[in-house]
């Protein structure tokens, strides 16, 4: 039985406290037409070759992080008033992604990323396929990845709407230059890099209202992490949306505690492009 | 005091009363002007989103959370967030109205209506319910 909490203007979400929560992490192992399990793709960064501060398109996430002690009273504010990303999603009615069996994790955090952002900005919805950047990205090939590839690929290219790549498909013949014009109205330009490892910024961040792509090394998978919720303990976890389509936990959402929802890398979203018009 | 000017001073006195209370017209405070150039109600707001740290709490949990723009959707309305510096691609007449007020001291809530016509600029309202109240004078 999965241990649930109750997060207020978001719903009943199921908590990730180990890697053993085996109701979350054997979904649909048995249930293939419901997607593919452990489809993830995440291959965390080499900080060597890719040293914090040096993602192009990423500024050093350096605002003020809230001093721990002053988390649950925030945390309680900001949910009382639907003041997180996931309010904004639950809200919105919509799907969360699903990759389906692609090990694309790190372009789908990235891409709902964009989408959450959107919903934020008040933007009509528009569902982007993430598959279009991935596999442009990836010469087509099915290879896991990581945020920096995305967010250059993003902000200089973009991604393109859903009814111009259908779901996780890799075909080359649907890059068009209908499908290129397209996917420039969907650029992200404003990004922030987190410090590795450092739960103090991605809980500034989303209380800041910036939704957060983040990469677990335990799970070998990025998601995007969309609200904060006060675990009975007193302390804090977040809400992560998944990418493995609304059967997932609740409409794709869980919490994670900070032990599991510590991230090694992590990139917040600020500002997106605000084209309206397909 | 003359019958003359006793008139005077009640005519301006029921003015001014309408131009407050709204008298079922709409407050204009200031200007009453439909400020967006888009039919019906408006609302736009334009804050600099990587500063949301120096505000206080309630007003940063309001300016990015779903009261306001659900107040609008509910209403009919449209809604906008934007940054001043992040504008692109912003469809037209958003746009223009960041330009016109973006140097007004953020962060700001633009609020339009071409029916009845109305509007308001000012300061992004403390609250939720600062805001709400602030809105519900410019919908029917």
């Amino acid at each position: 039985m999965t241990k649930t909490i109750e997060v207020p203007g978001v719903g009943t979400l199921p908590v990730i406290e180990r890697k053993g929560d085996t109701d979350l992490f054997g979904f649909d192992s048995e249930k293939p037409d419901e997607g593919t399990a452990f489809s993830t793709g995440y291959i965390p960064r080499d900080l060597k070759e890719q040293p914090y501060g040096s993602i192009e398109y990423a500024t050093p996430f350096d605002l003020p992080s809230p001093s721990r002690s002053d988390w649950p009273e925030l945390v309680r504010a900001y949910n009382a008033g639907g003041a997180s990303p996931a309010h904004h999603f639950i809200n919105s009615g919509k799907e969360c992604s699903n990759q389906n069996g692609l090990p694309y994790c790190w372009i789908h955090g990235s891409v709902q990323n964009l989408m959450v952002v959107r919903m934020m900005q008040g933007l009509p919805y528009v569902y982007l396929e993430p598959t279009s950047a991935g596999a442009i990205i990836k010469r087509f090939a099915q290879r896991g990845g990581n945020t920096p590839e995305a967010i250059k690929h993003l902000a200089e290219h973009g991604v393109c709407e859903g009814s111009l790549w259908p779901p996780n498909k890799l075909d080359r013949d649907l890059v068009t230059d209908e499908m290129k014009e397209n996917s420039k109205k969907y650029r992200i330009t404003e990004w922030f890099e987190l410090r590795n490892n450092s739960f103090e910024q991605t809980v500034a961040s989303l209380l800041y209202g910036y939704p957060v792509t983040v990469g677990f090394s335990w799970w070998g998978h990025m998601v995007l992490a969309v609200g904060l919720a006060v675990m009975d303990d007193g302390s804090i976890g977040i809400i992560m949306l998944n990418s493995w389509g609304p059967k997932w936990g609740f409409r794709g959402l869980a919490v994670l505690n900070e032990k599991m929802g510590t991230s090694f890398d992590q990139f917040a979203l600020r500002v997106g492009t605000y084209s309206v018009v397909a | 005091m003359t019958n003359a000017t006793k008139f005077k001073l009640l005519f301006l006195m029921a003015i001014a009363w309408l131009a407050v209370r709204g008298g079922g017209a709409i407050i204009v405070d200031p200007g009453g002007e439909a400020y967006i150039d888009t039919d019906g109600f408006a609302v736009l707001v334009i804050e600099e989103s990587s500063e949301r740290h120096k505000l206080p709490v309630e007003q940063k949990n309001s300016i990015i959370g779903t009261a306001v723009p659900q107040f609008v959707a509910i209403n009919g309305g449209k809604f906008r967030r934007v940054d001043p510096t992040e504008t692109e691609t912003l469809d037209d007449p958003w746009a223009s109205a960041v330009d016109e007020f973006e140097d007004e001291g953020l962060p700001l809530i633009v609020i339009s209506n071409t029916d009845p016509v109305g509007g308001y600029v000012g300061e992004y309202p403390e609250n939720d319910a600062a805001a709400i109240e602030l809105m519900e004078q410019y919908v029917d």
